[in-house]
């Protein structure tokens, strides 16, 4: 059954868009991520113009990042305070991005540069999720699910940053550092969460993401956040993100309003399933399930690297299904864990700080 | 019906580049609130479809 999308001018049939949401949907929920490179690459396999694929992807990521926001945010998942802080870097930096992409694009370099520092990035971030897993499990006298980077991130907490306080006309003097509780940092210089949410507003303005998977990790390896708490306000963050991305491209007539409202209801049954199995899966699980999906996504866009300079779609397609292959994967898996955890009468991970 | 949506959609894209970008934003976050409304009550009125609550409480 195919519905002919009006917008992007192309027919696509209903169960398999159906199917991408759900996905995207439960995948969102479970990792706090947005899934940019998911949904895209499954766009494009259904025939969808790039352009279309990137602006529809994006339209739809800021949709199930908000349902995503607000079910983590009842479960006590969201820290609105550390989110707010780094949007105040995100902001300029999307710009700044943007500035930089027209001027790569100009140069007929923007795809292969973005197509290389996905790659190294995924590869790099995977590759240290499933490492910390493993050294973690190995080390004795470690408390079982923390992160090897504990001295790292207790080192970032204790940063002081100069000025240690700003006089704001009408306010008085503000000191520049935040207690952020339910991140569990007494104190903290507010020019460390503006400085990593510069950072991450940079490379998802960049790689026209929403720039989740950078973020998730750094949250919880460098900063300390517990790993619940990283992937709720993960998401927040991934709300403003893709509301401006929704923005410029809807402006250039390049999202498909009716595409991302049908996916949008079946992500919507999906963040129902991630978000729920957050709370019953540990969180040690979630960084390993979490380091393969973006490994398998550095090999994506790898084979995607060798279909554009061999001209061969044969490996296009075979990093579109890797990516879709994975994807629906790991959603059987979370379901499985899910499903053990409420059997066993499992109410909330054991390992719930980190 | 989809005809005159489809058409509504393509002459509204096309003609106003401002309010269509705006529409959108719009229609999507209003669409996102009503489906986390609609789960989030259905799983409040419906607890007894849940078939791992029948399980808990087998136990």
């Amino acid at each position: 059954m195919e519905i002919l999308f009006p917008n992007a001018g192309v027919a696509v049939s209903l169960p398999l868009l159906l199917l991408l949401g759900l996905i995207l949907g439960t995948l969102s929920g479970f990792f706090g991520v947005g899934g940019g490179f998911l949904i895209t690459g499954g766009l494009l396999v259904f025939g969808v113009p790039p352009i279309f694929a990137v602006g529809t992807g994006l339209t739809l990521i800021m949709g199930s990042s908000l349902i995503n926001t607000l079910k983590h945010r009842r479960l006590g998942n969201v820290d609105l305070k550390l989110g707010i802080l780094m949007v105040m870097g995100t902001m300029p930096a999307l710009f700044l991005a943007e500035r930089l992409n027209t001027a790569l694009e100009a140069a007929g370099l923007a795809g292969p540069v973005i197509r290389y520092i996905y790659i190294f990035v995924l590869a790099a971030l995977g590759l240290f999720m499933v490492y910390d897993h493993f050294k973690s499990r190995r080390q004795t006298g470690v408390q079982p699910g923390e992160i090897s980077t504990a001295r790292l991130a207790r080192r970032v907490q204790s940063l002081r940053i100069p000025p240690h306080s700003l006089r704001i006309p009408g306010f008085g003097t503000v000191p520049t550092y935040v207690s952020l509780p339910k991140s569990g940092i007494e104190r903290l210089s507010v020019f460390i969460p503006i400085g990593i949410g510069f950072g991450v507003g940079f490379f998802a303005g960049l790689l026209g993401a929403g720039g989740g998977f950078i973020l998730m990790p750094i949250l919880i390896f460098v900063l300390g956040v517990p790993t619940t708490v990283a992937i709720g306000t993960d998401l927040f963050q991934i709300v403003i993100t893709g509301s401006v991305g929704t923005f410029l491209y809807s402006l250039s007539n390049h999202v498909d309003p009716l595409m991302v409202v049908i996916m949008l209801a079946a992500a919507s049954v999906g963040t129902q399933l991630g978000t729920t199995a957050t709370k019953f899966v540990e969180a040690s699980r979630i960084r390993v399930m979490y380091g393969l999906t973006i490994l398998s996504g550095s090999v994506a866009v790898g084979l995607e690297q060798v279909a554009s300079v061999t001209g061969a779609d044969k490996f296009s397609s075979a990093a579109a299904f890797l990516l879709l292959g994975v994807a629906g994967t790991m959603c059987l898996i979370i379901l499985g864990l899910l499903i053990k955890a409420k059997r066993s009468g499992q109410t909330a991970p054991a390992t719930g700080h980190h | 019906m989809f005809d005159v949506l489809s058409e509504f959609l393509v002459t509204f894209s096309g003609s106003y580049p401002m309010p269509w970008a705006l529409f959108v934003m719009a229609v999507v976050a209003g669409i996102s609130l009503v489906l986390f409304f609609f789960w989030e009550v259905v799983f409040r009125l419906l607890p007894a479809v849940n078939p791992f609550r029948r399980n808990q409480r087998g136990e």
